[in-house]
């Protein structure tokens, strides 16, 4: 029942377990926090703790409960943590105190201290308003009291034992033991709590509610710690406690965070160069994005080029849009001189210009020549003005038409000369 | 446990993602950049000879030679075809060998206007290109002496 071990809580089976760190490994600060970024409260947290703690703050770990502007900060030495750390390398680390805060919140109790007589210890936990408020631990428990009592009565351990437990507060030295141990406690005077729960191996001993309730007057009322169901407050009440961390919105807090992994926390460190490469990613990511749209068009588009161009260049898929448009230019070129040399427009220019010769008197022609495109009509008229009659109605067909030579005969005629293109089809 | 040391550690973080960021934007973002601009401008290069194109295209259609080449070769296809109805004694002289039989010099001698007209009407028949031609009525009796070099069109 004394034993002032380290308690394990099952919260969740399933999850997670609580260990809580014994109060007597503790130490808790109260501070206020200036309204800033997490990493900034924590650091506010170090610079606060480095003044006032007994131990190199390198060698602590804490946990805190944050509520608004105010934090309930614990530490404990790695010294306290490590073996309980080893012990346990799966739980979650607690304090015992918040064990009491939580079991009492659980029994609707929001003020009221919390007196716990452990074997090794004794804890004096008030709580205020739903919160721990103040944490006194005095290094003497019942393993002191019987060995005062042995003392005093002069036997044995097992003997001391059985009279402790027989007797209980009307044998002197447990009454006196027990009202030392509350004046040690420094608690005001009046007590300013309404209720006194008892805990712990020790509360189980006769007679100790009414000498505490005597003690502090009939305005406070001195009872057990409630717990529910077959929960003993001699044995199960920082179990009790323990497990209810695991509850929605439960108050708890983590022991595991260190001093030394703050000073050098990885998080810190990697965070720009973490961002920086997602941030890289996403670029790259945007730029792929486009980049295969673009090429995508750009293949479409080439496609659609070469389908169109392919039968009438050849090897087009090699060549470059202004080389296949200069080609298609080129052929179309082509195409347009085979149509002016082609029989059939030298032809049709013939036929219809005979006509415009034909139609005047005296009129005839006698040569034609194509060559290089353009059609030569060489022949006789009897006058200046039909040869330009002539050349008028050439224009008609051909085009560029002009007199290239007129020349009068001995027989009162004129020899004309006319060229031009026959016009394209 | 001082704060110097974590601003330290914080601006080594910070000069490290700068720089990796520096080498990322150097050795990636810039030849990337570089690749989508060259494929945008190859984009609006490649609409624009699309549109030219499309616009090209229709002409190129409506000029495009459907007449068959002439074969075997156009000297023989001119003896088969378009002296067809012409006297031996008219036909001067046909080049057998012009252009390795993709052409022909033909010379023809007193056509009447009707037979000269015949003749070339033959030669639309087939895809052939007039390089040169003379028609000639020197001494205005009404017969023509004709000069004619053909060949086989030959498109880029």
């Amino acid at each position: 029942m004394f034993t002032g071990a380290p308690v394990l809580g099952a919260a969740n089976p399933a999850t997670s377990k609580q260990v809580a760190l014994p109060s007597s490994g503790l130490t808790f600060r109260r501070l206020f926090l200036p309204r800033a970024a997490k990493s900034v409260r924590q650091q506010v947290v170090a610079e606060e703790l480095s003044y006032s703690l007994p131990f190199p703050l390198a060698e602590a770990h804490y946990g805190t409960v944050e509520r608004g502007d105010e934090a309930w900060v614990v530490i404990a030495a790695d010294s306290v943590v490590a073996p309980l750390r080893h012990l346990y390398p799966k739980a979650e680390l607690e304090a015992e105190p918040l064990c009491y805060l939580r079991a009492a919140r659980a029994a609707g109790i929001s003020t009221a201290l919390v007196v716990d007589f452990g074997a090794t210890k004794t804890v004096f936990c008030g709580i205020e308003n739903g919160q721990v408020g103040n944490v006194r631990v005095l290094l003497r428990g019942g393993d002191r009291l019987t060995e005062e009592v042995m003392a005093a009565a002069g036997c044995g351990r097992e003997q001391a034992e059985l009279l402790k437990r027989e007797e209980g507060v009307a044998h002197k030295t447990v009454r006196q033991f027990y009202l030392e141990l509350v004046e040690e406690a420094l608690l005001p005077s009046p007590l300013p709590y309404a209720r006194v729960l008892l805990c712990g191996g020790g509360s189980a001993t006769n007679g100790l509610m009414k000498l505490l309730s005597d003690h502090w007057g009939k305005d406070v009322d001195v009872e057990p710690f409630p717990l529910p169901g077959l929960l003993m407050p001699t044995d199960h009440v920082v179990a009790y406690g323990a497990a209810l961390a695991g509850r929605v919105a439960a108050t708890r807090l983590n022991m595991d965070h260190s001093f030394h992994q703050t000073g050098r926390s990885d998080s810190l460190r990697w965070g720009p160069i973490v961002l920086t490469a997602l941030l890289m990613l996403l670029m790259a990511l945007a730029t792929e994005t486009r980049l295969n749209g673009a090429k995508q068009k750009e293949r479409q588009l080439h496609d659609s080029l070469v389908a169109a161009v392919g039968p009438l260049v050849p090897n087009a898929a090699s060549k470059t849009p202004e080389e296949l448009n200069k080609a298609l230019k080129d052929r179309l070129t082509a195409q347009k001189a085979v149509g002016l040399s082609s029989p059939t427009r030298i032809l049709t220019t013939i036929a219809k210009g005979s006509e415009a010769v034909t139609g005047k008197r005296k009129a005839s022609v006698t040569n034609l020549t194509f060559e290089d495109q353009k059609l030569k009509w060489e022949g006789r008229v009897g006058s200046l003005k039909d040869s330009e009659d002539i050349r008028t109605s050439l224009e008609s067909v051909m085009t560029e038409v002009e007199q290239v030579r007129t020349r009068p005969t001995t027989n009162n005629s004129f020899v004309y000369q006319i060229e031009g293109k026959p016009r394209e089809p | 446990m001082s704060a110097s040391p974590e601003r330290d550690r914080n601006l080594v973080a910070l000069l490290a993602a700068g720089g990796l960021f520096l080498l990322f934007v150097a050795l990636y973002m810039f030849p990337r950049a570089a690749e989508l601009r060259r494929t945008k401008e190859s984009i609006v290069t490649l609409t624009k000879a699309r549109q030219e194109v499309s616009l090209i295209l229709p002409q190129v259609s409506q000029t495009a030679l459907t007449a068959p080449e002439p074969t075997p070769n156009v000297r023989a296809w001119i003896t088969a075809q378009a002296f067809k109805g012409l006297d031996q004694a008219k036909q001067v002289s046909v080049n057998d060998s012009y252009l390795e039989g993709k052409g022909a010099k033909i010379k023809l001698r007193k056509l009447k206007p009707d037979q000269a007209a015949r003749f070339l009407a033959q030669l639309t028949q087939v895809r052939l290109v007039v390089e040169r031609m003379v028609l000639q009525d020197s001494d205005s009796d009404g017969n023509w002496d004709l000069e004619i070099d053909v060949k086989v069109p030959q498109l880029p």
